[in-house]
């Protein structure tokens, strides 16, 4: 049970840090810059402030639904606790949520969407171990994540259409790749996929029926986001295509059969381990490439950084993670040497030419 | 390089050469058009930006001093710890305070607002300390974080009265590290509640003050900026 909440945890922190760390330079860079007017700059809904008054406005209200969330937990505990701090931490998200969409405060709403998120993690978990005894569809929780970050993602397109609404779109967008990418590249491992395994092994996802109830609403709601999305001409078919791959693959995992698949009595990667480890990280690959086109074909120059910085920690990270061992070092440097410089020499020369068509 | 584009917007205008023109000729030269604007605004207004610079160092300066003396009072009252009693030590914290707070406010109506302004986030700071030193000296039974959330409604208040922005930065600082110290010692609490010692009411406050100070915040923001959604 640890390994499986730590490596969810883990996502929960990245998710948080990288938000964190965005939304604080953000808020920075913005602040020593001029107001930005929203009529004269066209990237005005990346900024996740456009003003220190705007800045200033948006703390008070993570503020006050921050000490509306600790007091609800207070007022629980000093009536015998009847709530679980799941249901507490589920009341904080939707205050979160609440509060960002009635104040159009991004702060908040990204707090609050992380926060569901969470909450949603860890209540599966719960509903997982119940009473910490049995060990079942456990499954869903990577399942459900990758869905959501469709979810999310398509969201955000449709959310973009409405100028108010853009700067909450393009959060739903990031946060649904970060999260894809970040799920994607965790079971791209061998300590992901030995994760997967343990899964797999002992689950049934039709023995907990809150999990199966769940991520059969999150499935829907996905589905029917993604037909609305491609009808309304705010995804195109190929990325309903892509979207539609990687929610299938996921979906395989539900329903793979109850043994061990991924490693042999030696615990060695088996054959069709061997082959889930190459599909999985094919589909990474092919992921982060599609955000990169995606942002071509949107004109959209923060995707395009985006999956370039994807593309290069996979790079680096695979590069080590299958070669090290079993490579002599000095050829391993200098072979790593030549390959980022190659790969440093291709994206600047991508990225030129796909900032040179996205200006023109 | 600025200086010296900033410079020839300035002539060029004085010369009787269009905004126009001289946008078009700067774009040629491969400038953005923010980068533009800027330049502009540089070349336009001057004397307010010169004004602003110098209003800015007045206000470093002013801010260090009143954080000077902010250092002096607490360690006058370390230094004589054991010879002052407990209410000589709150009436130096207090009356500091107040002398800050007051002087503050006079400077600001005599049109020095810069001194006035740093003066009266002193007595913000020492709000603080007063606070933590309250707590202390008396050993009142509260969680720590409590006593920031108190310095976060103090400060709130008046940057409320005083529409100050440093002490609308000061009361989300001191607040953000009271709320969220809350779940990160419920999560390192374990067993024990840390939270037990906490009254509802106080949070229930903070929300209400919060909330009503953001709206109010947030509607002022949207009032000067209407295209800014």
């Amino acid at each position: 049970m640890d390994s499986f909440y730590w490596i969810f945890i883990c996502i929960a922190v990245v998710v948080i840090v990288v938000a964190a760390i965005v939304g604080v330079i953000g808020a920075f860079v913005r602040s020593k810059k001029h107001s930005l007017s929203v009529s004269n700059d066209r990237t005005w809904y990346l900024q996740l402030s456009l003003s220190k008054g705007d800045a200033l406005s948006q703390w008070f209200l993570v503020l006050g639904a921050l000490a509306l969330s600790n007091a609800i937990y207070v007022i629980n505990q000093n009536f015998g606790a009847p709530l679980s701090w799941q249901t507490i931490l589920l009341f904080a998200g939707l205050i979160f949520v609440v509060c960002g969409y009635l104040s159009k405060s991004v702060y908040a709403m990204v707090i609050g969407i992380v926060g569901l998120l969470v909450w949603w993690v860890d209540q599966t978990i719960a509903w997982s171990f119940p009473g910490g005894q049995a060990f079942e569809a456990v499954t869903a929780i990577p399942v459900g994540l990758v869905w959501l970050a469709i979810l999310l993602y398509v969201a955000g397109f449709i959310q973009a259409k409405f100028p108010p609404w853009k700067r909450f779109a393009a959060a739903y967008t990031f946060i649904g790749i970060l999260m894809a990418t970040t799920v994607l590249f965790i079971f791209s491992t061998r300590s992901g996929l030995e994760a997967l395994e343990s899964m797999i092994e002992r689950s049934y996802l039709f023995d907990v029926w809150q999990n199966l109830v769940s991520i059969f609403v999150i499935g829907v709601a996905t589905t029917l986001m993604a037909i609305y999305a491609w009808a309304d001409k705010r995804v195109s078919a190929k990325e309903v295509a892509a979207c539609a791959v990687l929610f299938l693959l996921f979906g395989v995992f539900l329903v793979l059969p109850d043994q061990n698949i991924f490693f042999n009595s030696n615990y060695e990667l088996s054959a069709t381990g061997i082959f889930w480890a190459a599909i999985i990280n094919f589909a990474l690959f092919f992921e982060i490439l599609g955000v990169i086109f995606s942002g071509y074909l949107r004109k959209e120059l923060w995707l395009v950084n985006m999956g370039t910085i994807f593309l290069l920690i996979f790079v680096a990270v695979k590069y080590f993670d299958w070669f090290f061992d079993f490579m002599d070092k000095s050829v391993f440097f200098l072979v790593a040497g030549v390959l980022l410089f190659g790969v440093g020499w291709t994206m600047e020369r991508g990225r030129r030419y796909l900032v040179k068509s996205i200006n023109s | 390089m600025d200086t010296l584009l900033v410079q020839y917007i300035s002539d060029s205008l004085k010369q009787g050469k269009t905004q126009e023109a001289l946008y078009q000729e700067l774009l040629a030269k491969g400038l953005k058009l923010w980068q533009i604007r800027d330049l502009f605004l540089q070349a336009t207004a001057p004397a307010e930006i010169k004004e602003e610079t110098q209003k800015k160092t007045i206000m470093i300066v002013a801010t260090i001093g009143a954080l000077l003396i902010g250092l002096g009072v607490f360690s006058f009252v370390a230094s004589n710890w054991q010879s002052m009693t407990r209410e000589g030590r709150m009436a130096v914290v207090l009356f500091s305070m107040v002398v800050a707070d007051a002087l503050g406010w006079y400077l600001k109506t005599r049109n020095l607002s810069r001194s006035g302004e740093s003066l009266m986030f002193l007595g913000s700071l020492l709000f603080g300390a007063a606070v933590f030193l309250a707590a202390q000296m008396y050993n009142t039974r509260v969680y720590w974080p409590d006593g920031f959330l108190w310095w976060g409604m103090g400060s709130l208040a008046a940057a409320a009265v005083t529409e100050l922005k440093p002490l609308y930065w000061l009361a989300v600082f001191a607040g953000f590290v009271g709320l969220v110290w809350y779940p990160i010692g419920i999560f390192m609490g374990g067993f024990y509640n840390p939270l037990i010692l906490t009254p509802w009411v106080l949070l229930i406050i903070s929300f209400l003050a919060f909330i009503t100070v953001g709206q109010a915040l947030r509607r002022k923001f949207l009032k000067e900026s209407p295209d800014q959604y």
